[in-house]
């Protein structure tokens, strides 16, 4: 698993890459701690565009990073599900959870200001 | 007349439901099933299976066809062998009549109207230039037919047969909701028991928070837990778990499959590990066994290291209880208790073990704390038993047993927990919930969970079976 940053109009894109299975959680969890811990601002999106793999502990992950953001008054969304993910987002019923859109794009001008 | 089905053309939209088209459940009956049906309802007796991929399968889910009062005759082609080679193997054999089933087409009716007899005239439906289905009595064009030559068609009418070809994944699935929606009304009594449109199999387990909303089909063996929804318009196959508030709604459950707790399924196709999406094909393997798995059967890896587990377990408590169940055993003698011997079922086969009967006097605490169990751990030790699994069975019934997929006779149970421990019923049911839940976490859990509805008093009396005299 892979997880890389940027900054798009004022909205932290975490770009993650692999799989987000068991054997990666801690890793993802820990990683996206010490990122966010420095981030500049607690609005963000997370491009799960080439994520092929997700299981309940990776979904676990992603819940857990969403609450840090929320925790500091910020705003989590997902964009680019790739048909696995989706699945698995929709089976879960993470989707009433989560905001979800197709483009990273519309996720950043959908974060509020 | 002679029935020659081609069953080894499986095609490729099937291929994620990873089974022959024969034993695709149509409306959680075997595709092949409805043509069978068809073929008994127009007295054709003499059926022949030609098979290629899953040839095992079929054979043992259609047998000698003895179940529908029909004889199956089955036959293997080599590969690249097309159906009319096979028929030029043995012209004889059809010269008096052929209906052929060239390539998986279901044979839907239009409505629940009697089918109409066949006459004489050839009949063909599909492609006319390589029908998918030909029926003929004339020597002559049964020859024509088997030699290539393509007779002059007479299409089926809509009440002789209506084969419907089903190209995509979405026509299998539109198919199985039309069932549901009612249209497994017009086709043979398909053995459920209808009521307000669910058509339920048997030996299905559901608690009062479980919710079932027609239209829908749940095969045999199923169970639902706590607030599962089943429904509308789903159907759910054989040895189905449905965990604990799961959803399934317009979606289809293939046999052996188990849903986890909280999932939902809306519009989808379940298969064991495998999600798909009927509208596109697409096929996704969830790889976490808390969602969807296939219902798993005990034994493989770690059986011997469990079994090391459960007799050193045993052990520990045969040596730690005794200074408690040794004086109360022996006051519950005096008082009129007394062990017998009762024959079970065990690991190894039938065995006699020790089963305590109490006295007038007898402390009722022996049973609650079930130190009248503390003789039957030496069983757990010796490997007749388990320290926790399901409800030993009388060896009567060692020909049922064999069809669960999982027997484990322990000396606590899932049974321990309930009240009602001998339904026949719930037993089966246990047993795949059993086989597919078994791990050491589940062994604990059954029994602290046993014992302690031993010691509340949830559960009947231990060991109220008739002994045999």
């Amino acid at each position: 698993m892979n997880m890389t940053t940027e900054t798009i109009n004022g909205v932290n894109i975490v770009r993650l890459e692999g799989s987000v299975m068991l054997g990666d959680a801690d890793a993802v969890r820990a990683a996206f701690r010490r990122w966010f811990e420095q981030a500049s601002t607690p609005r963000v999106v997370v491009d799960m565009e080439k994520v092929d793999q997700l299981d309940s502990a990776g979904l676990g992950a992603l819940v857990y990073a969403a609450q840090l953001v929320r925790d500091r008054g910020g705003d989590l969304s997902f964009a680019c599900l790739q048909k696995k993910a989706r699945l698995v987002f929709e089976i879960t019923r993470s989707y009433k959870v989560f905001d979800i859109y197709a483009t990273v794009d519309e996720a950043v001008r959908a974060q509020p200001a | 007349m002679n029935v020659v089905f081609h069953t080894g053309n499986t095609p490729d939209w099937a291929a994620p439901l990873e089974r022959p088209w024969p034993l695709l459940p149509v409306g959680n009956r075997p595709w092949l099933e409805f043509w069978i049906e068809w073929c008994v309802a127009r007295g054709f007796t003499a059926l022949h299976l030609v098979l290629g991929d899953g040839a095992a399968q079929v054979e043992h889910a259609f047998g000698s066809g003895e179940r529908w009062g029909v004889s199956i005759t089955y036959h293997f082609v080599r590969d690249g062998q097309t159906p009319a080679m096979f028929l030029r193997r043995s012209p004889d054999l059809w010269r008096d009549g052929l209906l052929h089933v060239a390539a998986p087409v279901f044979p839907r009716r239009a409505d629940d109207q009697p089918l109409t007899p066949l006459d004489d005239a050839t009949r063909t439906a599909g492609e006319p230039s390589a029908p998918a289905v030909f029926y003929s009595r004339r020597p002559v064009d049964i020859e024509a037919y088997i030699n290539d030559a393509a007779p002059a068609p007479v299409p089926f009418a809509a009440n002789e047969l209506l084969a419907q070809p089903l190209a995509t994944l979405a026509d299998y699935f539109d198919l199985n909701l039309a069932m549901v929606d009612g249209e497994i009304a017009r086709y043979l009594t398909p053995g459920y028991r209808r009521e307000d449109r669910a058509y339920l199999g048997f030996n299905v387990v559901y608690p009062s928070s479980a919710t079932i909303a027609a239209p829908v089909m749940i095969g045999n063996d199923v169970r639902l837990r706590g607030l599962a929804t089943i429904g509308p318009r789903a159907i759910l196959g054989n040895r189905v778990i449905v965990d604990r508030q799961a959803t399934v709604t317009e979606s289809l459950v293939l046999d052996g499959t188990y849903l986890g707790p909280g999932i939902e399924l809306a519009g989808r196709i379940a298969c064991g590990r495998r999600l798909i999406d009927p509208a596109d094909g697409t096929a996704v393997d969830i790889e976490d066994t808390h969602w969807m798995a296939p219902l798993r059967a005990v034994g493989g890896r770690g059986e011997k290291l469990r079994r090391l587990g459960h007799c050193t377990a045993a052990l520990l408590l045969w040596i730690t209880v005794a200074p408690l169940a040794i004086p109360l055993l022996l006051l519950g003698m005096i008082g009129g208790g007394r062990f017998v011997r009762q024959p079970l079922l065990g690991v190894r086969g039938s065995f006699q073990p020790l089963v305590w009967r109490p006295g007038r006097w007898s402390p009722g605490l022996i049973e609650r704390l079930s130190l009248h169990d503390w003789p039957r751990l030496a069983y757990v030790v010796r490997g007749d038993l388990w320290l926790s699994g399901q409800l030993p069975v009388s060896p009567d019934e060692e020909a049922e047993v064999r069809d669960w997929p999982a027997y484990r006779p322990g000396l606590f149970a899932y049974a321990d927990m309930r009240p009602d421990r001998e339904d026949p019923v719930l037993r089966r049911i246990e047993a795949c919930y059993y086989a597919h839940h078994r791990g050491w976490g589940e062994d604990v859990r059954i029994c602290l969970f046993g014992w302690w509805a031993r010691v509340t008093g949830r559960n009947h009396r231990i060991d109220d079976r008739e002994v045999p005299a």
